[in-house]
């Protein structure tokens, strides 16, 4: 019994460590921050170390959690009373939870500033009942990227505009082994996996011709905005590249791993592509265009948000570290070494762009672009979720394609799911 | 166990069977372990390799760079060590009580302990948490160790342990006079100690991986254990597969080490040749 | 109630049960003196919280709303009709029942190889087969992911070699969920290898000596001697793998999040979906009530395997 005898008194030894472990700091504040997003805390930290040397009483604690953890953590942690001085929150939840009183507003003062430094599309996200109750941050929206290199192999000299131009190049692209099967896809669309991004891959498609998954229909009321010709146009192009032109398939690599490994030649992402190409295929060359689009043209916008909660214990203290992180240094220092966007006005990414001229390519907006941001609707998880089950079921099925009053159909009975789900929660 | 003393072939055959088998389980931790020396662009070169054609340590380097590897390990250490102590202690007693005697409500106690493991533990984890704010201990040791000083499975495990082990031995010291106390000491605990090596294992292994509590118990990094501290390196869209994996051996270590030091305690598990 | 190598003596009771022996008494005292100290610590910190979950399923209580009101049954019949849910039970109970099949057999087998026949290296073996249980679940699914993997993967590989067509593993709704089987099977073959080993040598030499001098082989031992007393280990194996089987949640939930997976909700099982509705959406009332849901087809598993264990020993 002599080694358990000894764990034993070690373990005893542990737990006396745990009188010493909780130390606090004697700083006249610590200000804590909650982040799902790791890769962003070298600029926090940054902005933090600025910050003590301007006032050397506040002392920071940054902890980084996953993004889809961190939320969680966070709504339950606001729902307890025991929330962190500052997080970063989708603009869907911020105005749930503002509504609900767990957010702190922006101090009034600032109302000028915001408006001076942002367009009206980020600050509505996050404006509830007349007050603002975050302050944008990080932007995330889709690119369509392409494979430079194919597109001299294919003899295709510029960047698609529009969804044929999108298929035509596609299918100039796709390369086939002996027996028929795709072995290089033209075009590398989400088909497949869990959660909503299949559905807000799905979006794109339908912002070219103008609709959205979620419309509103008045405040804090929307409706399926899905079951129309846009709705067709956007579900048949899927089918159509399945099935007809085979320009993508079920069997072949996707995504970002297909891009990077050069087994695709266009797809939709984000821009951590840039760094991702960077890192993992530094020579392959590639361009980035915006999503295409026939009657519009638009990508979708998430906007990321820094609040306060309303618990916190050092609000103005955070609110104003909040805005002096927000200075034009810190969102040059965001894009050149995270590969974030900010979405603030008028900074000058110059030294970036030099470079890395990517990322000029990839802010590099038509004029009447569309920005549409996330619909801040509370039933917007579980709508994006179904739809997005639903779609990956609808791509398995060949004879949809070019059969107009089928899709048809099967729109309108995703769109009443969709909408029996909204009443559920009062929203329709 | 005597192994036979002549080979037979039917033995050799066997050997052969569990070999390849160990080899099947082995693959992909392997195949993890080589994707940890492998620089990037091999890790997401197309078709997949396993050996890395360029082997590098840069992955572990970042690893001890990014994440405070001996911060990370005390906590984690800190965590399974008391839980494994705890539980194994707590099961072996109430199993042992379970499996040899009688008393008022026992079934009815039993039953209860058992279905607590048939709920989902995300299912309760916010009643818990609240109370853990209510007693002030979010965020510190104590609120991530209460929940893990019993445990039904642990439980359940003794007492079907506790089962086969002859009651004749229990009278026998009763009739010497012995009290209960002692003859748990002295007798029935000690000659479980296959059975409570083999808790310890699967207590430790679990409460190493263990995520979901941590995540929601613990707010500041100097308190992370190892699967929060892991949250650096799997980032939302970008995983950097090499340093990933690296902090998965990092991380997976000490376990193995704990299995291969407490596998010996099973193995000489002693078995009963007579009374004592 | 006489088993093999060990029984009960009957107890010094005297007349009816009121009237207990000195002895009787005191070990009843001292073994609630044992057992109610920790009993009542679990109350506290798991039996109490679980009492506190089904109130709130009886609610609809959403995280991140303030107001919430009680609803009584009504969550429970909603998820009677709804699609997911029956989906997901469905796919737990084949996933749950063939992790357990394959699982136990495979991991009773090697035990009793490596307890019967002459095996060289059994620590390394052990440690082999028990390593995919400690490998965090993420990074071994990731590999199983590129095992899997319809262009590139080892399995298409193999497979093309002896001739046979390459398949989408994960994305084939026929195979979808097998591969996630296979996939948890090999995570958890040790675990239960260890149970089994505990067990088994838990048993005295001396009967297996014994039924070698009378002649016996290997395997007319194992069958009289070793399995019947393993009984309690496998009534706890099974009651552990059917737990285990139905409340999984990692190893589903990292196979599916590749953009390989299967379409729709082929691979949800309970335990996702109970995730999904109450930590995605942030329905906890709909989510305890599928958890409470989920609760009772375990007890009602485990009370019938107790019985049926139960019933088997009186036939001794």
């Amino acid at each position: 019994m002599s080694f358990k005898r000894a764990v034993g008194i070690l373990a005893i030894l542990v737990c006396g460590t745990m009188a010493f472990a909780s130390g606090s700091s004697d700083a006249a504040a610590t200000i804590t921050m909650w982040t799902g997003y790791a890769e962003t805390l070298p600029v926090f930290n940054a902005a933090a170390a600025d910050y003590t040397k301007e006032h050397p009483n506040v002392k920071f604690e940054f902890s980084n959690f996953t993004l889809r953890e961190e939320e969680q953590k966070l709504q339950i942690a606001m729902s307890a009373g025991a929330p962190p001085d500052i997080s970063d929150l989708s603009s869907q939840l911020t105005q749930r939870n503002a509504a609900q009183g767990f957010l702190d507003p922006v101090p009034s003062s600032y109302s000028s500033w915001l408006k001076q430094n942002w367009e009206p599309v980020y600050l509505n996200a996050l404006t509830y009942n007349g007050k603002a109750y975050g302050i944008p941050s990080i932007q995330g929206f889709q690119l369509l990227y392409y494979n430079l290199d194919d597109y001299k192999a294919a003899g295709i000299t510029k960047p698609p505009a529009t969804l044929n131009e999108l298929m035509e190049n596609a299918r100039k692209l796709t390369k086939y082994d002996a027996n028929g099967k795709v072995t290089h896809s033209g075009i590398s669309l989400r088909l497949s996996g869990q959660g909503s991004g299949i559905a807000e891959k799905f979006e794109i498609f339908l912002f070219a011709n103008g609709a959205a998954v979620l419309e509103p229909t008045g405040p804090g009321k929307w409706k399926a905005g899905f079951n129309n010709e846009a709705g067709y146009t956007a579900l048949n192009f899927y089918l159509n590249a399945l099935y007809k032109y085979k320009v993508d398939s079920f069997d072949v690599q996707h995504d970002e791993a297909a891009f990077v490994g050069g087994v695709t030649s266009q797809f939709n992402r984000e821009t951590y592509i840039i760094g991702s190409m960077k890192k993992n295929a530094p020579t392959r060359t590639y361009g980035i265009t915006q999503a295409v689009g026939d009657s519009k043209r638009g990508t979708n916008l998430n906007v990321g948000v820094l609040i306060v909660p309303a618990a916190a214990k050092n609000r103005a203290l955070a609110w104003d570290f909040i805005r002096y992180a927000s200075a034009d240094k810190y969102c040059v220092q965001m894009m050149r070494d995270v590969g974030w966007t900010c979405s603030k006005k008028g900074v000058d990414y110059s030294s970036v762009y030099a470079i890395e001229p990517h990322f000029q390519q990839a802010l590099d907006r038509p004029k009447g672009f569309q920005l549409r941001p996330a619909q801040a609707s509370v039933s917007w998880a579980e709508v994006f979720t179904n739809f997005a089950s639903a779609l990956t079921v609808a791509y398995t099925d060949a004879s949809m394609m070019d059969n107009k009053p089928k899709i048809m159909a099967w729109l309108q009975a995703q769109a009443d799911a969709a909408n029996k789900v909204l009443e559920k929660n009062k929203e329709f | 166990m005597k192994p036979l003393r002549t080979l037979r072939l039917s033995d050799a055959v066997w050997n052969l069977a569990l070999y390849i088998l160990a080899l099947v389980m082995l693959f992909p931790f392997l195949w993890l372990l080589t994707t940890s020396l492998k620089q990037p662009q091999h890790i997401m070169a197309v078709p997949p390799t396993i050996l890395p054609p360029v082997a590098t340590l840069r992955n572990y380097l970042e690893v001890f760079r990014k994440a405070n590897v001996p911060l990370l390990y005390f906590n984690t250490l800190r965590f399974a060590l008391v839980s494994t102590l705890c539980i194994v202690l707590t099961s072996s007693v109430a199993g042992y009580v379970f499996a040899k005697y009688r008393f008022p409500l026992k079934n009815v106690i039993f039953v209860i302990m058992i279905s607590t493991m048939m709920v989902p533990f995300q299912s309760y984890m916010i009643p818990l948490f609240l109370m853990m704010v209510k007693l002030r201990v979010v965020d510190r040791y104590l609120g991530l160790q209460l929940p893990y000083l019993v445990q039904a499975m642990g439980t359940f495990f003794m007492r079907q342990n506790f089962e086969a082990f002859p009651d004749v031995y229990l009278e026998a010291a009763r009739i010497e006079g012995a009290s209960e106390f002692a003859i748990m000491r002295r007798i029935s605990l000690p000659n479980l100690q296959s059975a409570m090596g083999g808790l310890s294992i699967f207590v430790f292994a679990s409460t190493w991986d263990n995520l979901i509590w941590p995540l929601i118990i613990t707010n500041t990094a100097k308190n992370y254990v190892w699967q929060l501290g892991l949250a650096v390196f799997k980032q939302q869209y970008t995983v950097d597969y090499g340093q990933f994996t690296a902090a998965a051996m990092v991380v997976v270590a000490p376990v193995i080490l704990f299995f291969v030091l407490f596998r010996t305690r099973i193995m000489s598990g002693i078995t009963l040749t007579g009374i004592k | 109630m006489t088993r093999l190598g060990g029984g009960r003596l009957p107890s010094p009771d005297v007349g009816p049960e009121r009237m207990k022996s000195p002895l009787e008494q005191h070990k009843v005292r001292f073994a609630l003196a044992m057992i109610l100290p920790i009993f009542a610590l679990y109350a506290v910190l798991r039996i109490y919280p679980i009492v506190q979950a089904f109130y709130l399923s009886l609610t609809d209580y959403q995280i991140g709303i303030r107001k919430y009101s009680f609803v009584g049954l009504a969550n429970y019949i909603d998820l009677l009709s709804n699609l997911d849910f029956l989906v997901s039970l469905k796919n737990s109970l084949s996933f749950a029942a063939l992790t357990l099949v394959f699982t136990l057999f495979i991991a009773l087998m090697i035990a009793l190889v490596m307890s019967r026949a002459a095996i060289r290296g059994i620590g390394l073996l052990q440690t082999l087969i028990f390593l995919p249980v400690v490998v965090s679940v993420v990074p071994s699914a990731i590999i199983w992911n590129w095992i899997y993997d319809p262009q590139y993967g080892i399995l298409n590989y193999l497979l093309s070699l002896v001739g046979a067509s390459p398949m989408n593993w994960l994305f084939n709704k026929s195979t979808a969920l097998y591969a996630v089987i296979a996939f948890t099977v090999w995570r958890w073959i040790g675990y239960y290898m260890i149970i089994f080993w505990v067990g088994i040598r838990a048993i005295p030499e001396t009967y297996l000596e014994a039924a070698r001098i009378d002649g016996a082989s290997a395997w007319t031992s194992v069958r009289a001697i070793v399995l019947p007393l393993l009984r309690p280990i496998v009534l706890l194996a099974t009651v552990l793998a059917t737990i285990n089987g139905f409340t999984i949640f990692t190893e589903v939930y990292v196979m599916t999040t590749g953009s390989q997976s299967a379409p729709g909700n082929t691979l949800s099982v309970l335990t996702f979906d109970i995730y999904q509705r109450g930590l995605v959406f942030y329905k906890v009332g709909e989510a305890n009530a599928e958890a409470i849901y989920l609760f009772l087809i375990l007890i009602g598993f485990t009370l019938a395997q107790f019985a049926m264990n139960r019933r088997k020993q009186d036939l001794y």
